[in-house]
């Protein structure tokens, strides 16, 4: 049975993991990279991606000189191996000090993390990218519960946005989250109301440093099956 | 009045949460967004800033269509109340 792994990315400052991350890069990674206009997502960019580099050696067999990435319409990265399209899903999201890599063997697969902050307006984006039920269960949230659940509704999202390559360019209020996990249920199945032969397998993974979630496509033998988080 | 790039340089300074940023610091109205490592938070919330100053409907899937400073500039210009 084909789970979706998502792997925790430390991305706390340190000279010698970064030193360490960039020699993972290809020459495209190293001029991305250097564009960067500042420091803190240029280290977050070098950590993760050299750690994806590291599981996709291992899930793939491969040396780390064969892989390479292309990119789909919106920028979804895929893996190559030697030139070839590799079988595998990934997909990678950092925030602040915390990066989540997920991969999987068959299906799509979205991740995002975000550290939550009290400085947004979660009432003004709460508009902008939650449906009225989703509203509805905001507004009857008390203090932190409140912030909470809108950046559990954010990343499960986001996770969905992503897995499907559309990213933002989706409009995500469009769509809501299963009742039973705006509720508190850390996983569930969701189906986009314009894609509705597509089953997707959420996961909440946030936990009290950060809001997380994995979004997986279920396949024939990827059906019901769980997240390992390693 | 203010232009438009005066104005946004002071949402940018305000509301714009880019970590790594001196607050008014030089803007790069070129620079991609995706260059600046702005969480998609910060980019849909100061999107809601933008839309308020200058009375423009824009929705979350709007953030995609401006890869800089200077697209969005164009945009309020030709579309702003």
């Amino acid at each position: 049975m084909a789970a979706a792994t998502v792997v925790h990315v430390d991305l706390t400052p340190c000279a010698s993991r970064e030193a360490a991350a960039w020699g993972w890069l290809d020459q495209d990674e190293r001029a991305r990279w250097k564009r960067f206009l500042y420091a803190p997502p240029r280290r977050r960019y070098a950590l993760c991606r050299a750690a994806l580099r590291a599981l996709l050696c291992g899930a793939l067999d491969a040396d780390n000189e064969q892989i390479a990435f292309t990119f789909a319409e919106h920028g979804k990265p895929r893996a190559q191996v030697a030139g070839r399209p590799a079988a595998i899903s990934f997909n990678v999201s950092h925030s602040g000090n915390h990066g989540l890599v997920a991969w999987a063997p068959r299906g799509r697969v979205g991740v995002d993390v975000e550290e939550r902050s009290a400085r947004y307006d979660i009432d003004g984006l709460s508009e902008t990218v939650c449906g009225p039920r989703e509203r509805a269960d905001l507004a009857a949230a008390r203090g932190d519960g409140r912030l909470h659940l809108f950046y559990t509704l954010w990343t499960l999202k986001e996770a969905l946005v992503k897995a499907t390559g559309a990213g933002l360019s989706c409009d995500v209020s469009r769509f809501e989250i299963p009742a039973a996990m705006r509720r508190g249920k850390p996983t569930g199945t969701f189906r986009f109301p314009q894609a509705p032969d597509v089953n997707w397998r959420l996961h909440n993974l946030g936990n009290a440093a950060y809001a997380a979630a994995v979004a997986h496509e279920e396949v024939a033998d990827s059906a019901a099956a769980p997240v390992t988080t390693p | 009045m203010a232009s438009t790039e005066e104005r946004l340089r002071e949402l940018v300074d305000k509301h714009l949460n880019v970590e790594g940023r001196q607050s008014g610091a030089t803007l790069d109205l070129n620079a991609p967004f995706a260059d600046s490592g702005i969480s998609s938070v910060a980019a849909v919330s100061f999107m809601m800033e933008v839309a308020k100053e200058f009375d423009v409907k824009m929705n979350v899937g709007d953030c995609a269509q401006f890869p800089n400073m200077q697209s969005l500039i164009d945009f309020l210009d030709s579309n702003a109340g």
